[in-house]
């Protein structure tokens, strides 16, 4: 029995109201030590459980705590399963770390306790999502994310561009959640429940692939929000404005991963709706190629890095939609550490950089802050596919599982593999352009290693993004039997034989060095090449994407509004009303008019109206 | 003891203790409406404490009969729905009063017509005399007219009598088709007439007088929900009312629309309601998207609130309509959150308001640099009237989702446009009244909340986080009440509530451990 | 029956003994200016006496018809008839002559001496105001009838120095006069008809038609259209209202609340009396045309109230009004009495009140009153700014007001009847109601700053004030004392 786990979600929810209440009082540092402590006992406190799992010690439940909204059967209760105690260790685990790192990334900001309150929130909204038992209860995880990522962004908020962006990432993810809160619709008329067991269980028996297909469809335009795919990925390179911190954890790590676990989640429905699949696979693979490509052009060290992550998230959706939903599952994991580990190692260049974030003002850092360099190296062979480091198991296992579906499945498989070495040739341009070569900084900047805080959780994530790969090995999926009982409920696929697996991994391992290659030679020389005009700007621009859905959807529905507003309301439908008003008033000024003051227009009134009178009467009384 | 009469003499009495007040202590005014205000509220209290959960049907009913010949009589009783809706009324009205400190000039005036205010709106929730419910639907114009009249801001005379003229046309009809059922009813019984709603309910009206009769009431609460088409008198009515008569006005007065069709329209005329139920769920829902759409571009941060009012109350109209008890105590629901959200809204602009004196969104800028506490308590409120999960906008706007698609599929997926639209307008206005660097002086000059803002602020949060987390025992109380609307529904016509999952009903899951199959579990 | 009786006439007789009393005394000792006042208002309150005592008697079963003249064998019908009808309408009238004395109060001053005339004569007035709704002869209805009108007359142009006042008096002399030569006409065609000039009793109106069947009706007809002519005019019923907004503004306003509250009064009660005490029978014919004028009264009324710039105009068109209102109540027949009475009662006083709050605002002598010179009243003096506020909300027909109630039996009464239609433009004209007397709230309320000095008040004007105001609330939230009254206050 496992009671207690509603503590790992009260705790953090506690650290937040504690710091929103009394936060300025508490102050710096303690406010921050306090959101880092709270968030760590957390992560103990689903440890043990977490490694019951490990062991093969526990069984999956669902602990029920109390009726919610009654009418709908939404329930306030934790599904504790493999799966979930996962995404608990990842959010608490690398969230805590953050946490400690923030503590010397945020210090001197005024609304230091303010942050870590956001923080403490944004893990408690991430946790509600991944516990939940039911979609209802999910969904308010998903939207209380939402939120915190809303606040954090926004969080220096005196900055325009930083409101802005803000606003832009929570209502996109709102057009996501359009989609989630239909699919939410059908499910209940269909299933009269939200539970996620009740419904997984009974889905083969009642769901027709109609119902699925459009169930999965709208659960993945949620997740195209969230998790932010084609066509909704805009908001996830502005969200950059946010406190570096808040990009790793949330941009990168946590929150935006969120789509992806909630479509692992419904693998059941997935699984029953083919057609969805190729649907989701495809987005998930173009996604991955397009934003690598864009990655390619930006020279903002934390927008390659933000691109990078769309590029990775495609990949992961790409598992989902091959339904290798264990695959898709093990990359979000090491993408969490490797990618949370190159966020901090930016944020910790930027801190050296006195907050410059142009590459091309970099160069030469390895010197001045070896830790980051080594750690952020580790981080580059990892998410690039070297082996043996985390990413390469994982992005493999997912390319590996769409070459085995073999026929047009193989283009897929082609697009992963170029995305993989755009990946490699990126991440290569930002190691070279920040560590190497002459230092191009602006003067005055005297770049300098960051305090223990941060460099702490540098090194460890740094050990997690190289040996946890190990955990899955294709000899030994521990990793996949690990999940098991969460996949429990599908039809399981068999693992690419070890003999294909070892061409494929030698295949993309050699993708992955051309990559290194060509970048180290593009960029490892004292002359930089000019980047500019053509393909460099348009990339730059992303293609302009935000222009074209400014000019395509944002315009003309301003448009509309202030017709309604203008026209609409005031002239036609006001309008209406007034004019009956404004018509008896004119109707009063003529009969106005009669009243002559003149007594023998009076007396002629009498007297006609007499004779009306008696005709009146005479009509009625058939006096005639 | 009569406690539905006491609780409606309450704030007469009230009224007349403060209007018999010496002129010459006008500052005594003030403490002794506050201290009064919070009478009513005890006696609710005691209602809510007393009140039977699980009994659908009228409680605390009285019925002393003035007139047998027309069939008039003091008839009062509470149920689920009207028990929250007094609930919210006794709430709101000390809060509103509270927040009245800035009203300076003919203070007393302005305490007794807003605790008449209270005693009219009580009556309308809880008459079962529909000569009674006309009276006290119609009564409440008056001390409102006067609020926005006498301190109202620049455009006042015009807005008021708009406010009256809107209101009375509906109410002209609302009339016409009391008295009609009044003698039908009456000669059903034999008497002359008879006004007893419980009466009414006895009789079953023929098919053709019910469509009638149901556009007649319809019409007089469409005006006042308001529904598209009918809103065009809320945003001015509210621009220029005081920051009070918005409170009262956006929080309790347009629920009467809503809870009177609920009442009567379908418990009165079934027939005609499964007929009509469409074409009024289709108004709510242009109502959500068309209200929403006109609040984004509205450069009046209060009008902003108003057409959010619109949008909002097409939501509650719409799940009433849906003729499903997931709709139905979802609109009941949200009728409580739309009045607290709203209400903590309107207090807020309020209070943006009486130090700048504005309520133009272009002269504002970086205000949550200045007044942070203020920017975190607006934005709370924002998102809660955004239907926030966690907060009670969320409970009333899922499950009215949740029962609009088993009935008008099509209606809930363009509804759920409205969470999208909600974002754009609220994050937008927020985006330009509080973020960014400050550019006009009197921001820089602003002061933060005081000690009795955030007080009557708090209530509010509370009550909007409490009902959101654990809305049980208020569901539990309306569920029996509407579930009785609906059974005379499938009982009088040949309506079927639509069926959903694979049982019909809302499946309850089983927790605990879980077994694992093996692999294969998934292809049985 | 008892011939000898008096108690039947004693309320004219009361008022005609206060009438000569004052006068005598004004001859005998000229300069008793100050006592003139005061009589007339103890006669108003024992004629009102009388009433009760008369109401207690009917009650006993002491009513019934009386002083027949047994020697005409032309006429055998009885001229005075006492029953709940008449009772109510003597006590009614009688407050509300005194209510109105009241608010006269500055004008009578003002007049010094000449004051002796004007109360005489609005013991005059009020005297033959009962006789139409005492008589059960035509005749003796058109002498009261008369008797009223020419007081009023004169009364209308009692300040000779105004032309305004002149000028209306005369206007309304010659169209009363038309009007009554027209009712008197309708008489006659009605006897011709009929033999019978009288309501009730041996061979009357009623027994005519309980016995014959009408073989030639048009003669009948054409009498009830010119009787109905003349009653029109009396309660300004459109299209016969032109006068009463001249009229009422030229007038002195310390006059006017009796011109228009006592006249409305009488003019139903003989209505009642004469349609449905007498030609019941024949309300198929009339009942149309009842509806017609009634529906044409509101809709004229209210829309001409709507664009009114002087504040007694106003009210004119109002009471145009709300003669519509009354009239949809007496569709319902013998059942619409207890509404008229109610509404007509309790807009008595309402008017009452208005005029005199007028009367105070602009001078009981003034002859016009725009509605702006109420502006900001509400800070002259907060007193009356309210009482005038509470006042139009009651003449609006806002619930808890006594025009609420009134509005409500008038069209139960009239729906019952089978007069939706009526119902129906009845509530929406209510609503074209609601924009002019709110409107008239809002201008008293307006917060222009206004430099005039406050008010002050006399006392009597206030009891007169607060006297229509005490009746507009308390009958508005518990009517029901009065309806059991009225209730019982119907013709033989």
């Amino acid at each position: 029995m496992v009671d207690y786990l509603w503590l790992i979600v009260v705790l953090p929810l506690l650290g937040f109201l504690i710091n929103i209440l009394f936060g300025k009082r508490i102050g710096e540092p303690l406010a921050g030590w306090l959101g880092f402590s709270l968030v760590a006992i957390s992560w103990l406190i689903a440890l043990v459980p977490t490694l019951d799992f490990l062991l093969g010690h526990a069984n999956p439940e669902t602990i029920f705590y109390y009726s919610w909204i009654p009418m709908i059967g939404a329930d306030v209760a934790i599904l504790w399963d493999p799966l979930a105690s996962l995404l608990v260790m990842i959010v608490t685990g690398v969230g805590a770390l953050i946490h400690l790192y923030s503590i010397g990334y945020m210090h001197g900001d005024e609304r230091f306790a303010r942050f870590f309150a956001y923080m403490n929130l944004f893990i408690a909204s991430m946790l509600i999502l991944v516990l939940a038992s039911n979609f209802a209860l999910m969904f308010v995880g998903w939207e209380l994310v939402g939120l915190s990522s809303y606040l954090l962004i926004s969080f220096w908020f005196t900055k325009p561009t930083a409101a802005a962006a803000g606003k832009k990432a929570f209502i996109v993810n709102r057009i996501g959640d359009w989609g989630f809160l239909v699919a939410l619709m059908i499910i209940f008329a269909t299933f009269g429940t939200f539970d996620f067991v009740t419904i997984f269980t009974t889905a083969p028996a009642i769901l027709t692939t109609g119902v699925a297909t459009a169930i999965t469809l709208l659960l993945f335009v949620g997740a195209t929000g969230k998790s932010a795919q084609i066509p909704l990925y805009i908001w996830l390179p502005d969200a950059m404005e946010g406190p570096t911190p808040v990009s790793a954890l949330i941009h990168a790590a946590t929150m935006v991963t969120a789509g992806v676990f909630m479509m692992a989640r419904s693998a059941v429905l997935f699984e029953l709706a083919p057609s969805t699949g190729i649907v989701v696979a495809i987005v998930g693979a173009s996604t991955a190629l397009f934003a690598a490509v864009i990655a390619v052009t930006q020279m903002d060290i934390k927008k390659v890095l933000a691109y990078s992550t769309i590029s990775q998230l495609g990949y992961m959706v790409l598992g989902i939609g091959v339904g290798a939903y264990s695959a898709g599952v093990f990359h979000l994991t090491t993408h969490a550490f490797f990618k949370a580990l190159l966020f901090l190692g930016a944020g910790s260049v930027i801190h050296a950089m006195a907050d410059e974030q142009d590459m091309r003002k970099m160069g030469g850092l390895r010197k001045m802050m070896p830790i980051t360099f080594a750690t952020m190296t580790v981080g580059w062979l990892a998410i690039s596919g070297i082996f043996p480091f985390s990413g390469f198991w994982s992005k493999d296992e997912i390319l590996a599982a769409t070459f085995d579906k073999g026929g047009a499945w193989l283009i897929l498989w082609g697009i992963g593999l170029l995305a993989a070495l755009l990946t490699a040739f990126y991440m290569t341009r930002l190691w070279v352009l920040t560590f190497w070569g002459k230092p191009r900084w602006a003067e005055g900047t005297q770049p300098h290693e960051s305090p223990w805080t941060m460099t702490v959780p540098l090194i460890v994530l740094g050990v997690f993004s190289l040996m946890f790969g190990w955990f899955n090995t294709p000899a030994r999926l521990a990793f996949e039997h690990f999940l098991e009982p969460s996949f429990a409920l599908i039809v399981h696929h068999e693992a690419p034989s070890l003999k294909s697996f070892y061409v494929l991994a030698t295949i993309a391992l050699i993708v992955a060095i051309a990559g290194i290659v060509w970048g180290w030679r593009r960029y490892h020389r004292t002359d930089l090449p000019v980047e500019e005009g053509g393909f460099w700007k348009n990339g730059l621009n992303a293609f302009y994407v935000d222009e074209f859905y400014g000019k395509v959807f944002v315009a003309p529905g301003m448009t509309i509004s202030e017709w309604f507003a203008d026209t609409v309301d005031p002239k036609i439908i006001d309008g209406a009303a007034t004019g009956i008003a404004s018509g008896v008033e004119s109707f009063g000024d003529e009969l106005k008019k009669t009243q002559s003051g003149r007594t023998r227009a009076y007396a002629a009134g009498i007297a006609i109206g007499g004779i009306l009178l008696m005709l009146a009467f005479l009509v009625l009384g058939g006096g005639l | 003891m009569p406690i539905l009469a006491i609780l409606i003499a309450l704030p007469l009495v009230s009224a007349l203790i403060i209007a018999l007040l010496p002129n010459r202590r006008s500052e005594l005014v003030y403490p002794v409406a506050v201290g009064l205000s919070m009478m009513p509220l005890v006696a609710a209290g005691y209602i809510l404490w007393n009140f039977v959960t699980g009994d659908g049907g009228f409680q605390f009913t009285e019925n002393i009969v003035f007139s047998e010949t027309i069939g008039f009589g003091w008839r009062m009783g509470i149920d689920g729905i009207s028990l929250f809706m007094v609930a919210l009324t006794t709430i709101l009205f000390p809060i509103s009063i509270i927040a009245s400190r800035s009203v300076t000039n003919k203070i007393k005036p302005y305490m007794v017509l807003m605790l008449i205010l209270e005693a009219g709106v009580l009556g309308v929730f809880l008459a079962l005399d529909l000569l009674l419910f006309f009276a006290f639907f119609e009564i409440v114009l008056v001390p409102m007219f006067m609020l926005i009249a006498l301190w109202g801001s620049d455009n006042r005379a015009y807005a008021s009598m708009k406010f009256v003229l809107f209101t009375a046309t509906g109410s002209a009809f609302l009339l016409v088709s009391i008295i009609v059922i009044g003698l039908i009813t009456g000669d059903a019984l034999g008497t002359l007439a008879s006004f007893s709603f419980e009466d009414m309910l006895g009789v079953d009206f023929v098919r053709s007088t019910q469509m009638w009769l149901f556009a007649g009431f319809a019409i007089a609460f469409a005006i006042k929900v308001p529904l598209f088409p009918f809103h065009t008198w809320l945003p001015d009515a509210h621009t220029e009312a005081p920051t009070a008569g918005s409170v009262i006005l956006a929080g309790v007065l347009l629920k009467m629309g809503t809870y009177g069709l609920l009442r009567f329209n379908l418990t009165l005329f079934p027939d005609a309601t499964v007929s009509f139920a469409f074409w009024m769920a289709l108004l709510g829902v242009v109502g959500i998207v068309y209200g929403a759409a006109v609040a984004i571009v509205q450069p009046d941060i209060k009008r902003l609130v108003a057409y959010s009012s619109v949008s909002h109350m097409g939501f509650i109209v719409l799940g009433i309509f849906a003729l499903t008890t997931q709709g139905l105590q979802g609109s009941v629901f949200q009728m409580i959150a739309h009045g607290l959200s709203t209400g903590a809204l309107f207090l807020l602009i309020g209070m943006i308001y009486v130090r700048m004196h504005t309520r133009k969104i272009a002269e504002f800028g970086g205000v949550a640099k200045v007044m942070p506490i203020y920017a975190g308590i607006f934005l709370f409120a924002a998102f809660a009237s955004a239907g926030l999960p966690g907060l009670a906008g969320f409970i009333g706007e899922f499950t009215i989702f949740m029962g609009a698609y088993l009935s008008f599929p099509v209606l809930a997926i363009i509804a759920g446009s409205g969470v999208i639209l909600v974002a754009i307008y609220l994050l937008w206005a927020y985006e330009r009244v509080f973020t960014g660097p400050i550019t006009n002086p009197k921001v820089q000059a602003l002061r933060d909340l005081n000690f009795r803002e955030i007080a009557i602020l708090i209530p509010l949060v509370l009550l909007i986080v409490g009902l959101g987390v654990y809305p049980k025992p208020v569901m539990e109380r309306i569920q029996p009440s509407v579930d009785l609307i609906l059974d005379r529904i499938t009982e009088q016509t040949d309506y079927q509530v639509p069926e959903f999952g694979s049982t019909g009903e809302v499946v309850e899951p089983h927790y605990g451990e879980l077994e694992v199959e093996s692999h294969e579990g998934g292809e049985g | 029956m008892e011939n000898a009786a008096f108690l039947p006439v004693a309320f004219e007789v009361v008022l005609l003994a206060g009438a000569m009393i004052v006068l005598l005394v004004a001859v005998v000792a000229g300069r008793s200016v100050k006592v003139w006042g005061p009589i007339a208002g103890v006669t108003f309150l024992v004629s009102a006496g009388v009433g009760v005592v008369q109401w207690i008697d009917v009650a006993d079963g002491g009513g019934g018809l009386f002083f027949s003249a047994q020697n005409l064998e032309i006429i055998k019908s009885p001229m005075v008839v006492l029953d709940g009808y008449s009772a109510f309408a003597a006590v009614l009238l009688g407050l509300v002559g005194f209510t109105s004395l009241l608010g006269s109060w500055d004008l009578i001053r003002r007049l010094g001496k000449r004051s002796a005339e004007f109360v005489a004569l609005m013991l005059l007035a009020v005297a033959g105001l009962h006789m139409m709704a005492a008589s059960p002869n035509l005749i003796v209805i058109f002498i009261g009838l008369e008797t009223a009108s020419i007081s009023f007359y004169i009364l209308a142009g009692f300040l000779r120095d105004r032309p305004r006042s002149e000028e209306s008096a005369l206007k309304y002399f010659l169209l009363g006069s038309l009007a009554s030569a027209l009712f008197l006409y309708g008489i006659a065609l009605t006897f011709g008809a009929t033999g019978s000039l009288s309501i009730y009793g041996v061979n009357s109106i009623r027994d005519f038609f309980s016995s014959t069947i009408l073989t030639e009706p048009g003669i009948l007809l054409v009498g009830m259209a010119l009787m109905l002519v003349g009653l029109f005019f009396k309660i300004s019923a459109a299209p016969f209202h032109q006068w009463a907004p001249d009229v009422y503004q030229g007038a002195p306003s310390g006059t006017v609340g009796l011109l228009a509250a006592g006249v409305k009064v009488a003019g139903f009660a003989a209505l009642g009396r004469i349609f449905i005490g007498g030609l019941i029978s024949q309300i198929d014919t009339w009942a149309p045309i009842f509806a017609v004028i009634a529906v044409l009264s509101m809709i004229i009324g209210t829309t001409l109230a709507l664009v009114q710039t002087d504040l007694k105009r106003l009210l004119a068109y109002s009471g145009v009004a709300h003669t519509g209102y009354i009239l949809a109540a007496l569709l319902g027949g013998l059942d619409g009495i207890p509404a008229m009475w109610f509404y007509v009662a309790t807009y008595a006083f309402m008017v009452i009140g208005g005029f005199t709050i007028v009367s105070v605002v602009s001078g009981p002598g003034s002859t016009s009153s725009p509605i702006e010179s109420v502006r900001g009243l509400a800070r002259r003096s907060p007193e009356l700014g309210w009482l005038l506020a509470i006042l139009m909300f009651g003449m609006s027909g806002m619930p808890f007001f006594a025009g609420f109630v009134g509005k409500i039996l008038a069209f139960v009464s009239a729906d019952s009847a089978g007069y939706l239609w009526v119902v129906i433009i009845g509530t929406l004209t209510t609503v074209i109601g609601f924009a002019f007397y709110f409107k008239v709230v809002a201008i008293i309320f307006a917060k222009e700053e206004s430099d005039e000095e406050p008010i002050n008040v006399s006392l009597q004007s206030r009891l007169a004030i607060y006297a229509a105001v005490v009746v507009t609330v308390v009958l508005g939230i518990y009517p029901w004392g009065l309806l059991d009254i009225v209730r019982d206050a119907l013709p033989l």
